[in-house]
């Protein structure tokens, strides 16, 4: 008995510090330290404003190599404004000649859904419908069309208007290019309609300390979607004319009026991080200038060419403004081997311009140049707007006078002479080669619409340097400026070298997460899933 | 020779037909197989106060009538005691005696189920001391033992044993064959036994080889005990630190004893058990002594972790690895250098250690839970011994050495040599130079010392033991050293009449790693070094600083990289940061791990009753690990600031842990015995990382080189506490065994975890409940068995096993914080509308064992199979994901799902192919394979379409790995050859390869392939110890790995540079010759291809993937010694032993560049891959161990 009872008393003591050692700490223990959990950040609308502020900075990739293989290892690269010097130990087989590297083009996808549509998801979940969150609802909407479709001009058809949502397959739905454009309209119109209204309040916005652009200014935001919207309406107007048409008027008649001069420029300023293009072309030594630009700024004698590039430092180009013509043979695959040639500029705060370029008003003015010559209503004329960009764009570098480069009638592009071809001679594009442009600057509207067209757009692809993706998109559309084909081809036959590359592929990622979404994807995109298949407002036949 | 002292020559007077003399310094275990359970009557009878006395003896002649106990006395003269006489209404004998013994000055002891020892209060007080004693008087006990034919008066034999290096050892069980009488030696090993000529002992001990001697004409006997080599008759300790017959288990458990770890040593124990225990695969990293190692018991199972517990006395230990290279650039997230962190196992001195056992499946270790779903390693210490105090000492040297070089070439020059103002080109395609070798004096001789002393000693009633050692290495590679030191102490007292027993371990390590080597392509000395253009004066760059007017201090010199060089205008001078100067790595881009660990562990132990014990422990295990990077400004700025680069990482890693366990062990029948424990335990486990550093961007620090955290710009400064992770496992838990007649077994377990990184599911408050049962039979013991069948058992078990998830998954954040740019959106977490669950791991195996021919030759083999359900995975959501309540989108879910199944066979066979007086051989073979499988991954049910899960993308590298479904865990993918239907390869009119195209896009990326697997296909162990004249020892042990691919980075980015010996050799034969390669048109190709037409096709770091893959087998001479015991005079000298030793001494067969042992990683990631990673290494070197 004995026995028993110390059994019992055992027993007892086991299941009372079995049990009274429950889980009652389970919660707390579980919660991750350096996480953020919704009820900690309701103070100053933090939860809505974080993740804006956050979507903002990942427009462009920000961090790290982020930026280098969402955009600059592509569209930096098709837009002619740049080329790497390094073979990246593929043995200089990758994007920059049509290679396409799976593993580098998943960036842009991840990017966008993980660090722009996932954290606006939470805050227009959070604020949809509700009057005193309507300025964040707004401001989401306008941030979400600004990276959206920068994602949409390099592949086409994206997960948009049924973001969020799975089929019963577990699929996702995409929207094509045409639809996910009509809804990008239709969002920029509601979000205009919310801030005109916001505006004519007089109270500051609420978003104003998550505002890395314009510091919650309405006005300033309103002339940003309004140029935005023009943006769009401009680069369907091939493709979808009369939408265009409606769209962009839209614009030039909205009393909040467009970008006009240099201090309206969205500039995103990503704080203490180095600036991403710095990033990969001082420290990665991976990217230079590519030869094209700097041979029509040459050829112009255009003064903007310090504020772009630094002289080349290779003893064989030494002090020249010259750049690596896209698509080459790199001799012995050495990373060292064209990189004396000329560097970006220095992005820094040293150097005056540490923010990461969005939009500028240079571009407002050539967009509302080319829709002048197109009739659009409220584009003014068309050679006024056209000598703004040009104007405009000198300010924002601080350069007083454009006049004596807008009366230049004579200049033109600059041959290229690459002295350390691997063939030699092979890399060169000489006077006369259809590749080299004959476009001066000097206005004249006896011109006809093509030479005018490519006046305009050669001038505004200078001006929108260094965002590849909006040079490379308009000269898909207009195939202006010229530039100069890859020497190499590696695309295995999906990229005509002539037409050069139409659109980034599908990321790997979607094929592997969402095969089916993916196979309806490619049925939108209207042709094979390559480098190869032109987007939908890219109707040019060349 | 025949003594004749009289104290040797006594009459024992046996109480009963037999006197069972079983001393309690056997483990408790024993008690249940030996002895006859007492059936006890309730009743509430008071003894009465009107006391009758009588003898002791009277008394005591009543009791063994009426209640058949047998009793002993400790001294002779105790007979004549007078008294009290029981009333025989005592319910028990204990109450009897209690009874009896009241106010007499007399107690007893309890050593057996009905044998007792009378003990004098102030007398002799252990039973360990206690001597059959004769009476003298009155020893009136014939008329009444009628069951007694006379008094026997015998010879007592008397005797000392020793283990092999003369040790005494206390507590060995000593029996007279087909008797029950029995005996334990004293602390000074000596024993004395009534036995007579002819007359058969079983002499017994853990760990040691059973003896039977034969009684001779001799009453003297010394007997020497051999170091147990079957494991059969052993003790082993199960989990929770319960001790087991081992013929008593259901399921395969393989034991190590000390000197299977210290004869010859390694830094970290863990790599000595490679060959000696089937089933477990070990992979080092490449990070050279010291560093982390990987074991996997009996495959690969889980997508997170699949290492796997380690248990230290019966208290799950961490083994927690600071950082390990994530990437083949060696990143691991420590300032700049990929750096293996080490890990928390290779902690523990191999001196301390007693011995381990390996539980290797599931069945096994059930009881531990959740953390041992992948197999328990335990590690038992070493504890005092009674008895005089003994000093352990044992020193060794040994020499290390490359045990193999990396091929290269030296012949053919730099491609571009050095012209005015260009350093030239990186690579050596160029014409013959024939270059000296500055590779090979690039390595030095390393060395690596080991003193220990151990102390130990105490009485009967209390035990220490103390032990220092240090461990001293100096690596191969310049500058690299580890120095380690350890310290342990042990006390064991007991309490309370020996009811209670308290013990008390505390370890205390100090570790400083200095360079610790990595791989990897990032500051990695290796790829400069082997990399350097052919042709140049490597020894112009032993120098590897040089003064710059630019900067005012020294910077950078290496053949491609100089500073001023770059300012004045000579871009190509601005290097690479894959190769940088060897020197200027090792001396300017540093790192020191500072590891101070404490482990404290306590426990008490309550008797509560013959059969009843209740023991609690707590163990406190603290660790501080900092890592300390340097980087001096000029070191390449892809990976530092342009004033250098400083990293801190600090680990706080905590574990608490206290358990309760009440154990009872009983015989419920004659034949049916019941050993149980219940219990509840609680692990807390918390592990603080801070990463702080410069970001490799910038200047990094405001004042060059001066490396503080202040000193960090804040641009350029990040922290990160990622790395974080705090869970708390609550269990209640039971096991039962059941023996019947000692030849069945009945094992039963059950578990119930609660863990924290459950909460917020609904698991959360009822747990996981598992379990596993097993049955064993000793078929041998049950059945008649043919004469050389010395044993023979069959075993059978199945548990099942849950394990919970990674701490926080079950409730992420909204968002992260990123130290410069406030919160970054949390994109993962559960699949909206499902939740966690812990993974279902079920497991079955059956073995056999057989011993022959008196032990002389025996085998054990075991079948398993293990399916892994629930898999814990993190996969990639359809864009756009499902949107949760909260409106978060995830674009990564986590998710149970699939299933990873293992089965495979492990085969041990060991015997005794020489027992000669002068010369024994032993030998055991261990053999295991297993068959990996991944059986499901994806769900389509549940909207799992994705069949695979990524463990390393491919990136821009070569390597990558994929957990695909139909698969094996850790696949090794990659580029790899076009090729036609009929698989020959297709190549470009000039002959170069071309990498194909995966249309089906396998595991989404088309430009991959699955390459190989690197796990063995089998292993294979022969293990050897040669005993010549009881004092020479040779002992050697092969082991192979056979089967598998791995993958050789280094040979991929040497040939693409034209410094391997592939390409000299290519190009001294004209050109690499294809067999069967193919044109685009269809046509063969006929001749050789040009060789850098051939290498630029296919190598480099991101080249063809599967033309660098190798047959992982290798077979090598892992460990040799020869030992010499000095047969030493000196009294205080108990033994004194040399040996020559050696380990990794030469392969017989090695098919790959490198050592397929090794890898970058001993994480999930990079298994199978090595990037210029310090080759293994050859050591030699003599030890010595004293002991006095």
């Amino acid at each position: 008995m004995r026995i028993i009872n110390k059994l019992l008393v055992i027993c007892t003591t086991l299941a009372v510090f079995g049990l009274s050692s429950c889980t009652k700490d389970f919660k707390s223990i579980n919660t991750d330290p350096n996480g953020i959990y919704p009820n900690q950040v309701a103070l100053d609308y933090a939860y809505l404003g974080e993740p804006l502020n956050q979507a903002q900075l990942n427009i462009y990739g920000y961090i790290d190599y982020v930026y280098q293989i969402q955009q600059n290892l592509n569209a930096d690269i098709y837009s002619g404004y740049m080329m790497s010097s390094d073979p990246f130990y593929t043995n200089n087989q990758n994007n920059t000649n049509y290679f396409m590297i799976d593993a580098w083009n998943s960036q842009f996808w991840d990017l966008a859904y993980n660090s722009v549509m996932a954290p606006i998801a939470t805050v227009l979940q959070s604020t949809k419908g509700n009057a005193q969150f309507a300025p964040f609802y707004a401001w989401g909407k306008i941030l979400r069309v600004e990276a959206m479709h920068r994602l949409s001009d390099q592949i086409g058809p994206i997960v948009y208007s049924h973001y969020g949502q799975l089929n019963a397959d577990g699929s996702s739905t995409y929207d094509s290019q045409q639809d996910v454009y009509t809804t990008f309209f239709s969002e920029l119109d509601s979000s205009i309609a919310t801030f005109t209204a916001a505006e004519a309040t007089g109270l500051p916005a609420p978003f104003a300390k998550f505002d890395l652009v314009y510091g919650g200014s309405y006005a300033q935001w309103l002339k940003f979607a309004n140029t935005l919207r023009l943006r769009l309406a401009i680069r369907i107007s091939n493709v979808s004319p009369a939408l265009a048409q409606t769209e962009g008027e839209k614009s030039l008649s909205d009393p909040a009026g467009l970008l006009s001069t240099a201090s309206d420029n969205a500039l995103i300023n990503i704080g203490s991080n180095e600036h991403p293009i710095d990033l990969i072309s001082e420290s990665y030594k991976d990217i230079n200038m590519g030869a094209p630009l700097l041979c029509y700024m040459k050829g112009y004698n255009d003064p903007r060419i310090p504020f772009y590039a630094r002289p080349a430092l290779d003893s064989a180009v030494k002090g020249q403004f010259i750049g690596i013509r896209e698509g080459i043979v790199i001799a012995g695959n050495d990373p060292g081997y064209y990189y004396g040639y000329s560097l970006p500029i220095h992005f820094s705060s040293s150097s005056g311009n540490s923010h990461i370029q969005m939009m500028t008003a240079a571009e407002a003015w050539f967009l509302k140049a080319e829709a002048a010559l197109r009739g659009w209503a409220g584009a003014g004329n068309a050679q006024t707007d056209y000598e703004n960009g040009i104007t405009t764009s000198f300010n924002q570098y601080g350069i007083n006078s454009a006049a004596s480069y807008i009366g230049d009638g004579t200049s033109t592009e600059q041959p290229y002479v690459d002295p350390k071809a691997y063939t030699p001679g092979q890399n060169d594009v000489p006077s006369g080669n259809p590749n080299l442009s004959t476009i001066t600057i000097k206005w004249n509207d006896a011109d006809p619409f093509a030479t005018k067209l490519e006046r305009i757009i050669t001038q505004k692809w200078i001006a929108t340097y260094p965002d590849g993706q909006e040079g490379w998109s308009e000269f898909r559309r207009t195939r202006f400026p010229k530039l100069f084909p890859v020497i190499l081809n590696n695309s295995g036959g999906n990229i005509s070298t002539d037409k050069f590359i139409r659109r980034m592929p599908f990321a790997p990622d979607e094929y592997s997460s969402d095969p089916n979404g993916v196979s309806g994807a490619v049925k939108l995109l209207g042709g094979p899933d390559n480098g190869g298949t032109p987007l939908w407002w890219d109707t040019n036949p060349k | 020779m025949r003594k004749k002292h009289c104290q040797h020559r006594m009459i024992i007077c046996l109480l009963g037909l037999q006197l069972f003399c079983f001393v309690a310094a056997r483990s408790q275990s024993a008690y249940a197989y030996n002895g006859k359970s007492i059936r006890a009557v309730d009743q509430k009878d008071r003894i009465e106060e009107n006391e009758k006395r009588e003898s002791l003896f009277n008394a005591l002649k009543e009791l063994n009538r009426t209640k058949g106990a047998y009793f002993l006395f400790s001294e002779q003269s105790l007979g004549t005691k007078m008294v009290n006489t029981p009333t025989g209404n005592e319910t028990s004998i204990e109450k009897a005696l209690d009874h009896m013994l009241k106010n007499s000055g007399l107690k007893f002891r309890k050593v057996n189920e009905k044998t007792y020892v009378i003990l004098s209060k102030d007398g002799v007080s252990s039973a360990i001391e206690a001597r059959p004693v004769s009476f003298t008087e009155p020893m009136n006990i014939g008329p009444v033992m009628d069951n007694v034919s006379s008094i026997i008066v015998a010879d007592l034999i008397s005797g000392k044993i020793t283990a092999a290096d003369g040790t005494a050892i206390a507590g060995v069980s000593v029996a007279v064959k087909g008797t029950r009488k029995g005996t334990a030696t004293n602390a000074a090993g000596e024993f004395t036994i009534d036995a007579k000529k002819g007359d058969v002992l079983v002499v017994s001990y853990i760990g040691y080889q059973t003896q039977e001697v034969t009684v001779s004409d001799a009453t003297t006997l010394s007997i020497t005990l051999q170091v147990g080599t079957s494991q059969l008759n052993e003790v082993v300790v199960t989990a929770l630190g319960i001790q087991r017959q081992a013929k008593s288990l259901t399921y395969s458990v393989q034991k190590i004893a000390n000197d299977q770890l210290t004869t010859v040593k390694d830094a970290s124990f863990v790599n000595s058990l490679t060959g000696k225990v089937a089933g477990v695969t070990i992979t080092k990293s490449s990070s050279g002594i010291g560093g982390s190692t990987r074991v996997v018991l009996r495959g690969n199972k889980s997508t997170r972790n699949n290492q796997p517990l380690y248990v230290i006395d019966g208290v799950p230990v961490t083994n927690y690895s600071p950082a390990q290279p994530g990437d083949e650039y060696g990143q691991s997230g420590v300032g700049y250098a990929g750096i293996d962190g080490g890990d928390g196992i290779s902690n523990l001195n191999p001196e301390d250690i007693e011995s381990i056992s390996v539980l290797k499946g599931a069945s096994a270790a059930a009881l531990y839970g959740s953390a041992a779903s992948n197999g328990v390693i335990m590690v038992t210490t070493k504890k005092g011994k009674a008895g005089k105090t003994r000093v352990d000492v044992s020193s060794s040297l040994t020499l290390d050495s490359r045990s193999y070089k990396t091929p290269l070439q030296f012949k053919y020059g730099q491609t571009t040599p050095p012209s005015a103002g260009l350093p030239g080109s990186l690579d050596s395609w160029g014409s013959v130079v024939n270059g000296p070798n500055f590779v090979d004096p690039f390595f030095q001789t390393g060395v690596t010392t080991f003193n220990s002393i151990a102390l130990s000693g105490g009485t009967e009633r209390s035990q220490s033991y103390f032990s220092y050692s240090f461990t001293d290495n100096k690596g191969i590679e310049p500058t690299v050293s580890l120095k380690k030191h350890n310290i342990n102490f042990r006390q064991t007292s007991k309490f309370f009449d020996d009811r209670l027993t308290a013990d008390l371990n505390v370890l205390y390590v100090n570790q400083q790693a200095h360079n610790r080597p990595s791989s990897g392509l990032y500051n990695n000395p290796l790829t400069g070094l082997y990399m350097f253009p052919r042709g140049l004066d490597f020894n112009k760059y032993k120098k590897f600083e040089t003064f710059s007017t630019l900067r005012n201090t020294n910077i950078q010199n290496w053949w491609d990289a100089n500073y001023d060089s770059v300012q004045a205008g000579h871009g190509q001078y601005g290097g690479t940061f894959t190769e940088q100067n060897p020197y200027w790595l090792l001396n300017r881009v540093t790192s020191d791990n500072s590891l101070n660990r404490v482990y404290t562990n306590f426990s008490l132990s309550y008797k509560i009753n013959s059969w009843i014990n209740l023991q609690a422990r707590a163990n406190i295990d603290k660790t501080f690990n900092d890592i300390d990077s340097k980087s001096f400004a000029t070191t390449s700025t892809v990976l530092t600031g342009n004033n250098g680069g400083y990293g801190l990482l600090t680990l706080t890693n905590t574990q608490l842990y206290s358990d309760l366990l009440l154990s009872g062990n009983r015989h419920l029948t004659d034949d049916l015995a019941l050993q149980a424990t219940i219990g509840t335990s609680i692990n807390d486990n918390k592990i603080d990382q801070y990463n702080y550093g410069t970001r490799a961007q910038g200047d990094g620090l405001r004042f060059a080189n001066v490396f503080n955290l202040e000193n960090i710009l804040p641009a350029n400064f990040t922290v990160n506490h990622t790395n974080t992770s705090h869970k708390q496992v609550q269990s209640a838990f039971a096991t039962a065994q059941l023996n019947y007649k000692d030849y069945l077994y009945l094992d039963l377990t059950a578990r119930n975890d609660w863990s924290s990184s459950l909460a917020y599911t609904p698991v959360e408050g009822r747990g996981f409940f598992y379990y596993s049962g097993g049955l064993t039979a000793v078929l041998s013991d049950m059945f008649k068995m043919a004469e050389p069948i010395t044993f023979s058992k069959l075993r059978i078990s199945y548990a099942k096993v849950g394990n919970d998830v990674d701490a926080y998954k079950s409730n992420p954040p909204q968002a992260t914080i990123d130290n410069q740019n406030g919160s970054v959106t949390n994109t993962k977490g559960p699949k909206p509308g499902t939740y966690l669950k812990p993974e279902d791991n079920r497991s079955f195996e059956v073995g056999t064992e057989w011993r022959f021919l008196k032990d002389r030759v025996g085998f054990d083999f075991t079948y398993y199979l293990n399916n892994n359900f629930r898999q814990y995975v993190e996969v990639p959501a359809p864009p756009g994901g499902a949107a949760s309540s909260t409106g978060q989108v995830f674009s990564t879910w986590y998710l149970n799902t699939g299933n990873i199944r293992n089965q495979g066979i492990e085969l041990s066979v060991s015997g005794t192919p020489v027992k000669e007086k002068n010369l024994t051989w032993t030998t055991t073979v261990n053999y295991a394979y297993n068959k990996n499988r991944i059986v499901s991954i994806a769900d389509p049910a549940a909207g799992i379409t994705q069949d695979y899960q990524t463990l390393n993308a491919l990136g821009n590298l070569l390597y990558a790995s994929y957990i695909k479904q139909g698969g094996q865990w850790g696949d090794i993918y990659g580029h790899f050859f076009k090729r036609d239907a009929q698989g020959h390869m297709l190549v470009s009119d000039n002959g170069a390869p071309i990498a194909g195209t995966d249309s089906t896009k396998a595991v989404g990326d088309a430009s991959v392939k699955k390459l190989g697997n690197p796990q063995p296909r089998y292993t294979l162990g022969w293990n050897n110890t040669i005993e010549i004249a009881h004092s020479w020892t040779i002992g050697f042990l092969f082991d192979g790995r056979f089967g598998g691919k791995v993958m050789s980075v280094t040979q991929a980015a040497l040939d693409a540079n034209g410094d391997s010996k592939a390409t000299a050799d290519a190009r001294d034969a004209g050109g690499v010759t294809l067999n069967n390669a193919v044109k685009a048109d269809g046509s063969k190709f006929g001749g050789k291809v040009d060789a850098l037409t051939f290498y630029n096709a296919v190598s480099g770091t991101n080249g063809i993937g599967e033309y660098y893959m190798y047959d992982a087998t290798a077979v090598r001479l892992r460990e040799a010694s020869l030992t010499y015991r000095i047969p030493v005079q000196a009294k205080w000298v108990h033994s004194l032993s040399v040996a020559v030793i050696g380990k990794n001494l030469f392969y017989v067969t090695k098919k790959a560049p490198f050592d397929p042992e090794l890898s970058m990683a001993t994480s999930n990631f990079l298994q199978g891959v090595e990037t210029f990673g310090l080759p293994s290494t050859r050591s030699l070197g003599a030890s010595v161990k004293l002991s006095f």
